[in-house]
């Protein structure tokens, strides 16, 4: 029990440090703040690592490759190649591992095509069709103010698109600057994004505006705990 | 015509298991194939992972023997490194070879060491955050910035829950921001990034960009 407490105490000591190393970064760049960095590089790195062994490699790759049926012990020993030539990608001998990352390359590129259309793509153009669309309003809501707004979204989507779209004529003789109208638009989408990015700063203000409260009623707890041991010893 | 293509075993690799999975999605019949690709690539982007960290260790040892100005911080990162995956490691031979499932001292690592960096971290951006925010009228003044300096303020100030300083009217403006121009912006952002995304997909399955070392 005193073991469990004296942990316990080494814990909230050690966290006590390190936000104290974190916090010195606000006097500048300083050694204590890159000594704590490095630590948390070094943590999470391994942290990573051991969550990969634990909940990838050992469930999917290992375990049927010990007990699982005739094809799943198949499949293990064919996922287990490209595995061992992915780790030439640290050796001399890097090339051997190309077709490993080749693997990879290929189905994330896939994965990554068949989730945008079914995942973004799809629900985002549903959704701005539905913001226009009267037969999806609410009941109780006044349907005029409901139009105005989903024009206003529809408007905000397509404008912000167009911001994004940077095409021009290659015609001699002329800047190479974008139509006139495509301009006139793409300041509207302006608008339209900083008022994105607007409503998404203050939710990460508030985000970090949280964990600061944290943090300073951790270093407040941890004072009083301080305070409460050295009186008890008294 | 004469045209060489370079690592060719690698780019036909990287097309017809992408081309596979994609049509996957497409061709009920292939669906199961595609669970196996994808079983196959989440176990190779697991260890593609494990090589990066190994690569991460390789580099700092490699700046440990130069003897560089900042060859202690990566000494400090190494032992950190080495010390959570022995503890790591321990507990998960307890788990697996022992059959008791304990990750205390690794959730220890976590809670006391991990945790308090990675929090600290994101409270300290709340200085940098406000800062940039009082600065960006100051350094650029014109419609743009305006709208964002005002969005943020309306947007923190309907946030507050004290009931003493809750203002009704605030949290209506601020509820509008979001469900309306903040999401016909949100929206277009997501359909771009969907869109580049898709775009740099095919260019990959049509081995127009070969980012294997092609």
């Amino acid at each position: 029990m005193i073991g469990a407490n004296l942990l316990d105490f080494i814990g909230l000591a050690l966290g006590f440090l390190l936000t104290i190393l974190v916090f010195s970064y606000l006097l500048g760049d300083n050694p204590f703040f890159r000594l704590a960095v490095h630590i948390f590089i070094g943590v999470s790195a391994a942290y990573v690592a051991l969550v990969t062994i634990n909940n990838v490699l050992i469930p999917r790759l290992i375990v049927p490759l010990i007990n699982g049926s005739r094809g799943e012990t198949l499949l293990s020993i064919l996922l287990f190649i490209p595995s061992l030539f992915l780790f030439f990608k640290v050796t001399p001998l890097r090339k051997l591992g190309n077709w490993s990352v080749a693997i990879l390359v290929g189905i994330g590129a896939a994965a990554a095509i068949g989730g945008a259309i079914t995942g973004t793509l799809f629900p985002q153009i549903l959704g701005s069709i539905n913001s226009v669309d009267p037969s999806t309003y609410t009941v109780s809501g006044n349907k005029w103010f409901q139009t105005i707004n989903g024009i206003i979204v529809v408007v905000g989507t397509l404008t912000t698109l167009i911001y994004f779209h940077f095409g021009t004529q290659d015609v001699p003789g002329r800047t190479d600057k974008r139509l006139p109208i495509i301009e006139n638009i793409s300041q509207i989408g302006k608008v339209f994004l900083s008022i994105t990015f607007g409503a998404l700063y203050a939710g990460v203000f508030l985000t970090a505006l949280a964990a600061l409260v944290e943090r300073l009623s951790f270093l407040w707890e941890f004072f009083n705990k301080i305070g409460f041991e050295l009186f008890s010893s008294l | 015509m004469n045209i060489k293509v370079k690592a060719p075993i690698s780019t036909a690799v990287a097309i017809g298991v992408g081309v596979i999975v994609l049509a996957g999605y497409f061709i009920p019949s292939m669906d199961s194939i595609r669970f196996i690709l994808l079983r196959t690539g989440l176990v190779l982007a697991a260890v593609a992972l494990l090589v990066g960290i190994i690569n991460l260790a390789t580099v700092h040892i490699k700046k440990i023997g130069k003897e560089s100005e900042n060859s202690g911080y990566s000494l400090i990162l190494l032992i950190s490194l080495l010390i959570t995956l022995i503890v790591g490691i321990t507990d998960m031979a307890q788990t697996y070879l022992v059959g008791r499932p304990n990750f205390q001292i690794t959730n220890w690592v976590f809670t006391n060491i991990q945790l308090p960096i990675e929090t600290s971290l994101l409270a300290v951006t709340t200085i940098s955050l406000t800062y940039a925010a009082a600065g960006i009228l100051r350094k650029r003044m014109n419609m743009f910035s305006i709208s964002f300096f005002f969005v943020v303020l309306l947007v923190l100030l309907g946030s507050f829950s004290i009931p003493s300083a809750t203002i009704p009217f605030l949290q209506v403006i601020r509820d509008w921001i979001l469900r309306v121009p903040a999401l016909g912006g949100a929206r277009g952002l997501l359909l771009g990034i969907a869109l580049g995304t898709i775009t740099t997909g095919i260019r990959v399955l049509l081995g127009t960009d070969r980012p294997y070392g092609g």
